[in-house]
């Protein structure tokens, strides 16, 4: 039998599952109010992008700051940028791999001198640039929180941590 | 395995918004559903392929949808609670020419729609000529007029 028959009400046979309509509607109620909050946070930047999605990291004995989205999508374009506290002739840039890894890297600018690629990071050779400053553009490939540790010439590590979104 | 993710994910994301959107859904497709299911269809598609357009890519997640429609059917079929938070249930709203209107606040239907409806289907007239209403699972209203009652046959063709 392809389901009970459904009663009869004032002539017509229908079958209304009032009850579960009800409930259904209060829970279209709160799932309403929790869409309409999707938008918002997408502006916030909870989802990366948005007004309040930068962090920045580092400090003056860090030698280093750097700027990135708390949260990202994947292979969608996100930002690192690493400004030197102390601009030198060159500065080294170390940024770990399994930080790195995680993404591909589109663009760096300015253009490192040099890349060399160590067992635990990857250190990027910056000609003293007269902002002092070089910012990475990356992909995230990888979902889940992406950790790692940005290092400049002289400073301490400085920590990262992304959250990437599918 | 990406690609029957991706479906899977594109499949559940829009199973739960249109669900929770209401049972007006799309089903009565006026211009400006129309517009919104372009535009959904040409963002989720994107999501859904990603920068893979290969064929046999196309192929799993074609297979991978119709796979999931066939297992909702399914499910919906074997229990009746699972029917009805997959596919909803009817609702009157007129009954025996009585007005339920705190029912069609409640669905943002207007007696303007149900008065099209009638005459669109049964080629009814006024308010007072219609017996049943019904709000359908599909979005659509079914109507049944008073004369197709009285006479003890069903609702007559054209």
């Amino acid at each position: 039998m392809p389901g009970p028959a459904p009663p009869v009400v004032d002539g017509l046979q229908i079958d209304q599952a009032l009850d579960f309509q009800r409930r259904f509607a209060r829970v279209q109620r709160v799932a309403w109010r929790l869409l309409a909050l999707v938008p918002v946070a997408a502006i916030a930047g909870l989802f990366g992008g948005g007004l309040f999605s930068e962090v920045t990291a580092g400090s003056a004995r860090a030698g280093v700051t750097v700027t990135y989205d708390r949260f990202a999508r994947r292979t969608a374009d996100t930002k690192l940028e690493v400004e030197f506290a102390r601009p030198a002739r060159t500065t080294d840039v170390a940024i770990s791999r399994p930080l790195l890894d995680r993404y591909d890297t589109s663009e760096v600018r300015p253009p490192p001198l040099r890349v060399r690629t160590l067992a635990d990071a990857v250190v990027f050779t910056f000609a003293a640039a007269p902002a002092g400053r070089a910012t990475f553009f990356l992909q995230p490939h990888a979902i889940g929180s992406s950790r790692g540790t940005v290092t400049a010439t002289g400073g301490t590590p400085v920590h990262v941590k992304q959250l990437v979104y599918p | 395995m990406e690609p029957v993710l991706r479906a899977i994910g594109c499949y559940l994301l829009l199973l739960f918004v249109v669900r929770l959107s209401g049972k007006r859904g799309l089903a009565q497709i006026t211009i400006f559903d129309l517009i919104l299911l372009l535009l959904i269809s040409q963002t989720v598609g994107q999501a859904l392929i990603g920068d893979d357009s290969s064929l046999t890519t196309a192929a799993i997640i074609t297979i991978t949808l119709v796979v999931i429609n066939r297992a909702n059917d399914t499910v919906a079929h074997r229990w009746a609670d699972m029917s009805h938070v997959l596919e909803d249930a009817p609702l009157i709203l007129i009954e025996n020419g009585v007005v339920h209107e705190d029912r069609m606040a409640k669905m943002k239907i207007r007696l303007d729609d149900i008065l099209e409806n009638g005459r669109l289907d049964e080629g009814v007239e006024r308010l007072d000529q219609i017996k049943h209403a019904i709000l359908e699972r599909s979005g659509d209203i079914s109507i049944i007029a008073k004369e197709h009652d009285d006479d003890g046959q069903g609702p007559a063709g054209g």
